[in-house]
């Protein structure tokens, strides 16, 4: 028998609109299987020490600001990298900034507050041995580098 | 105890008694010493195990009026039909020949399979209706509570120089505990709870344990870990029941049913708030209550209590105040199912002494 060309042409639409179809289903049956799979993460509960409060202006108080000789203040200013060598919990800012004064090595700090939003970053003081070129706005961090810097 | 239908004093000469089965000073049941406001220093002794079968083998031996018989399950037990009588029980040995053993007109029967196997013998009894033995009020199983665990749920800083109170010296091994005051335990209204504080180093990865430890303490302090263990208020919903499949012995299996409620954790919450409270107005120390441990991670502590309650209202339990089950002259139960609350204390101390006590009571029969 010879095929018409309408024939043909019938035949090769239904092959497409058959695929078309079995795609369509087999792409969103994936997609109902792998939202069902979606694991969310629950934050962990935030700890609760229970506190004075002479203990919470105590700590408070190491977040203020403190003037230096030797260095430039930047308050809200997260220094990004610069070749971190030393990470320490501090009691506040002014031991930072005493750490990075006495020691040569010390171009540039950050020091993040106690209400950083990380516990385990909470009062660190970072020295640094350059001052880094890439800086962030944050209202939880105060930087500062050496004068002429 | 409240609750209960006896008291403590009820129980007090048979605590003193369990204390002699189980080789340990009675020292132990009533020492106690001030910890902070509204908690006292209650340690818990956890003295090896006695083995009954080694360290009391010669008394069975000797014996003539106990009989031990190893390797046979109880699977059903019998009643007559007017059900105030149990007349005889299912026995299947190892070997699966399972036999019927008839009671004499003055024997009792005390069940003492634990705090899920006396619900599961009672409820597997169906004795020729559709009532299990014991059950007519649809109690056993029910009441089920455990004693849920927090571990690491708190984290106490004090003083180098501090030190729990000593102990008498034939305290012996414990684990150091503090429980809320009767006192503040009346005030709350609320469930029991002990706290376990175990000594370990200053973490100064946390910047407010950095804090207490070296500026407030000038450097030279200590910390403890502490652990919940609290009380499960009864609840009829928590319970044990019948499910599909057998045991080897052909007792039907059991699902459980055991939510640990908000009441519970809540509880442990409050208590530790105003311990940590306590110790900072006094500045004895700071506390840190970890959410996470106590609100997500909760453990068993492996004392399953409760299924076959004490009552004097046969409508909400399952046995008297003499273990008897009620409407039945020579039926009891022994073990921690009896329990009408859970305390936080480990059972088995309230468990030989209800025993020692139900002893007395047969012998009073007899």
């Amino acid at each position: 028998m010879r095929l018409s060309r309408r024939r043909v042409l019938a035949s090769l639409g239904g092959f497409v609109a058959g695929g078309a179809l079995a795609t369509s289903t087999v792409l969103g049956y994936r997609y109902y299987v792998r939202s069902q799979r979606r694991i969310v993460v629950r934050p962990p509960l935030q700890d609760d020490w229970i506190l004075t409060v002479a203990d919470r202006e105590a700590i408070a108080a190491g977040d203020k600001l403190v003037n230096s000789d030797t260095l430039e203040i930047l308050d809200n200013i997260d220094f990004l990298g610069g070749g971190d060598y030393s990470s320490t919990r501090v009691s506040g800012l002014g031991e930072c900034i005493e750490a990075c004064e006495v020691d040569t090595r010390c171009q540039a700090f950050t020091f993040a507050r106690s209400n950083h939003l990380l516990p385990r970053k909470r009062q660190m003081c970072w020295l640094k041995a350059e001052t880094p070129k890439r800086t962030v706005s944050s209202i939880t961090h105060v930087s500062g580098r050496r004068l002429g810097n | 105890m409240k609750s209960w239908p006896l008291t403590r004093n009820d129980l007090e000469p048979y605590y003193v008694a369990a204390t002699e089965f189980l080789r340990i000073d009675p020292v132990i049941l009533n020492f106690q010493a001030p910890f902070t406001t509204g908690f006292d220093y209650r340690p818990f002794s956890v003295r090896q195990p006695i083995r009954v079968s080694v360290d009391y083998a010669e008394a069975f031996e000797s014996s003539d009026s106990i009989h031990v018989v190893l390797g046979v399950s109880i699977t059903n037990l019998l009643a007559n039909e007017g059900r105030t009588r149990v007349t005889g029980f299912t026995a299947v040995p190892l070997s699966n020949d399972a036999r019927q053993v008839t009671l004499r007109p003055a024997q009792h029967l005390v069940l003492a399979a634990g705090g899920m196997g006396n619900a599961q013998i009672l409820l597997n009894s169906q004795s020729g209706s559709d009532v299990a033995v014991g059950n007519e009020n649809d109690q056993v199983g029910r009441f089920l509570m455990e004693h849920p665990h927090n571990y690491n749920c708190g984290r106490a800083v004090m003083p180098a120089t501090f030190r729990l109170p000593a102990r008498p010296a034939k305290f012996g091994v414990h684990v150091d505990a503090v429980v809320p005051s009767d006192a503040l335990f009346e005030q709350m209204g609320k469930i029991d709870v002990s706290f376990s504080m175990n000594e370990v180093d200053i973490n100064t990865d946390d910047n407010i344990e950095n804090y207490v430890a070296n500026q407030l303490m000038g450097g030279d302090a200590t910390a403890f870990n502490i652990t919940a263990r609290a009380e499960m208020p009864p609840d009829p919903n928590n319970r044990v029941e019948l499910t599909f499949g057998k045991d080897p012995a052909g007792l039907s299996l059991l699902k459980t049913t055991c939510v640990v409620s908000a009441d519970t954790m809540l509880s442990v919450d409050d208590y530790l708030g105003i311990m940590g409270q306590n110790l900072a107005d006094s500045g004895l120390g700071r506390l840190r209550i970890d959410n996470d441990a106590l609100y997500f991670r909760i453990e068993g502590g492996g004392h399953t209590m409760g299924t076959t309650r004490m009552g004097e209202n046969a409508h909400n339990s399952v046995v008297d105040g003499n273990c008897r089950v009620h409407g039945y002259d020579n039926l009891y139960v022994a073990g921690s199912s009896v329990f009408t609350t859970g305390g936080f204390a480990n059972p088995t101390l309230t468990i030989v002494a209800l025993a020692t006590r139900l002893g007395d009571h047969l012998a009073d029969l007899a």
